[in-house]
């Protein structure tokens, strides 16, 4: 922090309420997408599985949902009492929107609390339960919507924002971009807090049989988690292909000045998920019977990601700025002339694409190993779950780092190019402190999940 | 053991290969890139040991599992900040004020009570009326008089108004030359310029 700034200073503020306000908000809008669909799979099938792990995943979701509202409420009010000039501006332009949101919040809730308290009541009416659940969700997505309408104009407001209309100021460059971005990370992301809350109950489950639920748990966490996160990647192009068409130089602060090497440590984060999903299926497929053969095929993953992991991250040089001097000679900060390739653009999407597609044929091979081979549930290696653990942690990491990505793309602006953020501790943070506030922000979010945890499914049941 | 060995050898290669190349071969890895390879080579090897490693028995005490989950994020949080910090980093610096562009402090300049424009002067409905509206000063300078461009006319408008008074206002507008640093003009011009 600048020497004029204290070190809890209304950004710092903002920035910590914001982020689990939006984790939250994740989780308690991705959660009931595959929560309802695992309810119907459970009515179509049969199988007891499926209905118990939409139940407990609501009743952590129906938890989760008041701290989402604390923490929304906690960011109004720092906005509306610290960020006057914004908030007004925001308020009276997006009034109908703000509006709209306030009634279908209100809506949502209600839904969320129907759908939950009626799980036994409705027990004979799977339908209409469903249903409920499906409405829940389109009016969550559609508060969604309303609500990345506000956050995408602040950096790529239409021309003139004082007299641009309504739709104009919405339907900006890049609310679909970041409407699509959004919506398939929640998936990923309640996937993942699935996956942490299964091997939470695993690790500390005595009975024989929940440990195999759980276990089979933290498998279909995993694998919504990771059929999300493959196609995280091409919305996550879509999204900044927007933004490099709306303004060039947000792109060059992004990807070639100051924020250039955050992205490099967003490869490492992204890169460790794929590595970590990949080698918690490998550990799954231990168990079933004749997974054996499918071994040199996972070893033979492992070194292609492993390979595209190393191109992705080789950076085109080890300078903080574009206009940053060198302290020695700048031959030794900048990559080497003849592999100068490895730094560009096809490159690096070459190395994510491989690493996605070999993603997606070890997903492939790890569930044709389970279709053929047989299971044995609740018998699996203990690091398995450790990586279940792994995996959650650095996903709620990767959000709340690329969080403040997103927000620093606007630069020294509010809105982009309309009106400056003339605050105080109004600048980028370097690299480290980002990490550092994005590590402080996950430690809080992970606390409270397992305080949400422990009291809904340990002292429960005890009592 | 081989794992052990064929990481010598890779590390090995990392930092001594250089030491024959010159910097015209345009493949002579620098020193962090020596040391980013380095840190990937140890990761790798990391990946092949986890492949390998015995399976792990399942906990005993739900306190110890707790333990184990607590210590994997600690690790993985912490190396992921760790890493992030010994990157290259940028100084913090400049506040909003010093950062914006030229219309935008103008702007601020513009609705700041100490140099006090908006007391006179309104710019799409929010101001004074003891001035000219100047919604569109800038389409409207440039014929204000015969001869002066727009940019001269309204530096000239702030340095010394009475030389040209806009009718039916009276001659009211303090002189600005002396309490505004030649920034702050610039800056000002810059905002009303771009009033069409
Ligand atoms: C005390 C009231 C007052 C203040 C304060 C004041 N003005 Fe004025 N201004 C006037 C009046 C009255 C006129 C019209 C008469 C004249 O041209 O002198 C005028 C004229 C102008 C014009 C010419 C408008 C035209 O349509 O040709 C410009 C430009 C202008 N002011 C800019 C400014 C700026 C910028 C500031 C702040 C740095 C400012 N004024 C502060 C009262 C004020």
């Amino acid at each position: 922090m600048p020497p004029e700034v204290s070190l809890i200073n209304d950004r710092v503020v903002i920035w910590v309420v914001a982020q689990l306000h939006l984790l939250f908000a994740a989780f308690v809008l991705g959660a009931p997408i595959f929560i309802v669909v695992s309810e119907y799979l459970g009515m179509r099938s049969g199988d007891g599985r499926y209905e118990r792990l939409a139940r407990e995943t609501m009743k952590i979701v129906a938890m989760s949902y008041s701290l989402t509202a604390l923490f929304g409420g906690a960011m109004t009010f720092v906005l509306v009492a610290k960020y006057q000039q914004l908030s007004n501006f925001l308020f009276q332009r997006f009034y109908p929107v703000f509006g709209t949101y306030a009634i279908l919040l209100v809506v949502e809730t209600a839904l969320m609390y129907l759908y939950w308290y009626s799980w036994d009541a409705l027990a004979k009416h799977k339908g209409v339960h469903i249903g409920i659940g499906v409405a829940l969700n389109a009016v969550g997505t559609v508060v969604m919507f309303l609500m990345n309408g506000v956050g995408s104009f602040m950096l790529t407001p239409p021309p003139s924002p004082e007299s641009a209309s309504l739709w104009q100021m919405v339907n900006n460059a890049t609310w679909t971009g970041l409407n699509l971005h959004r919506f398939v990370a929640n998936i990923a992301f309640g996937g993942f807090m699935v996956a942490l809350f299964a091997a939470f109950m695993f690790l500390t489950s005595r009975e024989e049989r929940d440990r195999a639920f759980y276990d089979w748990m933290g498998y279909i966490g995993n694998f919504i988690g990771v059929g999300a996160l493959i196609l995280l990647p091409v919305a996550g192009y879509i999204y900044t292909k927007e933004i490099f068409a709306y303004n060039a130089t947000i792109s060059t602060l992004l990807m070639a000045d100051k924020l250039a090497w955050f992205f490099v440590i967003q490869g490492v984060l992204v890169g460790l998920l794929f590595l970590g999903a990949m080698y918690y299926m490998w550990l799954s497929i231990q168990r079933v019977q004749g997974g054996v053969r499918f071994h040199s095929y996972f070893r033979g993953a492992f070194w292609v990601a492993l390979a595209g992991f190393v191109v992705w991250l080789v950076p085109q040089n080890f300078l903080p700025s574009l206009t940053a001097e060198p302290s020695g000679p700048i031959s030794e900060v900048t990559i080497p002339e003849r592999v100068i390739f490895l730094g560009f653009m096809p490159a690096k999407g070459l190395a994510v694409s491989a690493m996605v597609v070999i993603t997606a044929f070890v997903y492939l091979l790890y569930r044709q190993a389970i279709s053929t081979g047989t299971m044995v549930w609740g018998q699996i290696d203990t690091k398995a779950q450790l990586a279940l653990t792994f995996l959650p942690g650095l996903a709620v990491f990767t959000m709340a780092f690329m969080g403040p990505i997103r927000e620093m793309a606007r630069g020294e602006w509010h809105i982009f190019e309309f009106m400056a953020d003339t605050t105080q501790a109004s600048f980028l943070t370097p690299l480290g402190f980002t990490a550092i506030m994005a590590g402080l922000n996950t430690t809080l979010f992970f606390l409270l999940m397992a305080a949400v945890f422990w009291l809904g499914f340990k002292v429960s049941h005890q009592g | 053991m081989r794992l052990v060995l064929a990481f010598g050898v890779v590390v090995a290669g990392i930092w001594l290969v250089p030491l024959f190349l010159t910097v015209e071969s345009g493949l002579k890895f620098g020193p962090p890139y020596q040391a980013l390879f380095t840190l990937l080579a140890l990761f790798g090897g990391l990946v092949v040991y986890l492949l390998r490693a015995p399976a792990m028995a399942p906990p005993k005490s739900a306190s110890r599992a707790m333990a184990g989950v607590a210590l994997v994020f600690l690790v993985t949080i912490g190396g992921v900040v760790l890493l992030a910090n010994v990157a290259p980093q940028f100084a913090f610096e400049g506040t909003g004020e010093a950062a914006a562009t030229g219309p935008e402090r103008g702007r601020v300049l513009f609705f700041d009570v100490k140099v006090g424009c908006f007391l006179c002067h309104s710019v799409q409905g929010s101001g004074g009326t003891r001035g000219p509206d100047l919604t569109h000063v800038a389409t409207s300078a440039g014929s204000r008089k015969p001869g002066m461009s727009a940019e001269e006319y309204l530096r000239e408008s702030l340095m010394s108004p009475s030389s040209f008074v806009v009718p039916p206002f009276d001659n009211i507008m303090p002189p600005f030359a002396q309490r505004l640093t030649p920034e702050q003009v610039g800056d000002l011009l810059a905002y009303l310029q771009g009033l069409e």
